[in-house]
């Protein structure tokens, strides 16, 4: 099975699949693949800020009907990657802290409301230098839509100054969208 | 001169009969980018409030299918009409004589029919304690924005003893 295959199961992966614990298919193949591996470390990376960032005010201990969780990278190339290179734009969902749906399948009625996109900045991604051929994400930004100028955008895009992260929810109101920026630093 | 002015006319005629599209894209472009938008600043507090916000209804309903905040009341809020380009700074308060300064910039972008704006927006808090710093900073954010959709922005508390503040941003045309 292709690396292009694992990315779609790492969007619905359990937490010890990530961690390369039991014997699916996921758990070992980020046993043996470097590039999915450190794909399932962003995953739990990020659970972790989230958790700890939105444990503040607390994220729902299941996730919300009608939301879909989705972790987007900017509008990342992977030069050079390998067969997962195109998913360095877009890979999974990741865990989504307390919200993780129980069961892995029939999230298909759940796709056509809402999503929530994941914004992993800097602080996350580690940069370039991580051998995974992506490039820094100093000014990364989320768009959803449109061109590099944000004209014909559909949704807000997120422009992450360095060092900064932001989860962007895509809401059940598809004219509401969520950002929330966290910082391991702390502060605004 | 005559000649000259004859073949420019010609070609752009040429130009607009093999790309119709791009020359009224172009035209519409020029002409219809918007020059000022009004932007509406909604500053919401989070937990604590259990009744329900008329002013916020929309937003909160969303918060609360997000995070388990107990409840969302409206703060402050300013409207601003800003022009493509131009910065803004705005000064509201809320009930308890809490002051914050909402301020940014912002740029136009579309055609007239398919617009956004692109924002740098900052919040500031004001004299949060009594023997706190003048200004406390609360959120910084940079969005590409279409007009007519709502983004709502939040940060980690800047401090345990401060409230979570989100702020809410609406540009419209009109």
């Amino acid at each position: 099975m292709e690396c292009r295959a694992f990315v779609d199961l790492i969007v619905v992966a359990e937490l010890a699949e990530l961690r390369g614990e039991g014997s699916t298919a996921v758990a070992e193949h980020v046993k043996t693949c470097a590039l999915c591996a450190q794909r399932a470390r962003l995953m739990l990376d990020a659970t972790a800020v989230l958790s700890r960032t939105l444990g503040e005010g607390g994220a729902r201990e299941r996730e919300p009907a009608g939301v879909r969780r989705v972790l987007e990278m900017g509008r990342l190339a992977a030069p050079g990657a390998g067969a997962g290179a195109s998913a360095g734009s877009r890979t999974g969902g990741g865990d989504g802290i307390a919200w993780r749906p129980r069961r892995r399948f029939g999230l298909a009625p759940l796709l056509a409301a809402a999503a929530v996109v994941l914004a992993i900045g800097l602080g996350i991604m580690g940069g370039d230098g991580d051998g995974l051929g992506w490039p820094d994400l100093n000014t990364g930004s989320v768009t959803q839509a449109g061109d590099e100028h944000g004209e014909g955008l559909e949704a807000p895009g997120v422009e992450l100054p360095p060092g900064r992260n932001a989860v962007v929810f895509r809401t059940s109101n598809p004219k509401i969208t969520v950002v929330w920026y966290y910082s391991s630093q702390g502060g605004p | 001169m005559k000649q000259r002015a004859r073949l420019s006319a010609a070609i752009l005629a040429a130009m607009v009969w093999a790309f119709p599209a791009s020359a009224q894209r172009a035209t519409e472009g020029a002409a219809g980018t918007p020059e000022s938008v009004l932007l509406r600043f909604q500053i919401i507090q989070a937990d604590g409030f259990t009744e329900t916000d008329a002013s916020i209804a929309d937003v909160s309903q969303v918060l609360r299918e997000l995070f388990r905040f107990r409840g969302y009341r409206l703060a402050a809020e300013s409207v601003v009409r800003v022009t493509s380009g131009a910065e803004f700074r705005q000064t509201t308060s809320d009930s308890d004589g809490v002051e914050y300064i909402i301020e940014g910039n912002a740029m136009m972008r579309g055609d007239g029919r398919s617009d956004s704006v692109r924002l740098g927006v900052q919040l500031y808090r004001d004299r949060a304690r009594p023997d706190g710093p003048p200004l406390v900073h609360l959120i910084q954010t940079a969005l590409t924005v279409p007009v007519g959709q709502t983004v709502v922005v939040g940060s980690a508390r800047t401090a345990p003893d401060m409230p979570t503040i989100i702020l809410v941003v609406r540009p419209e045309a009109r």
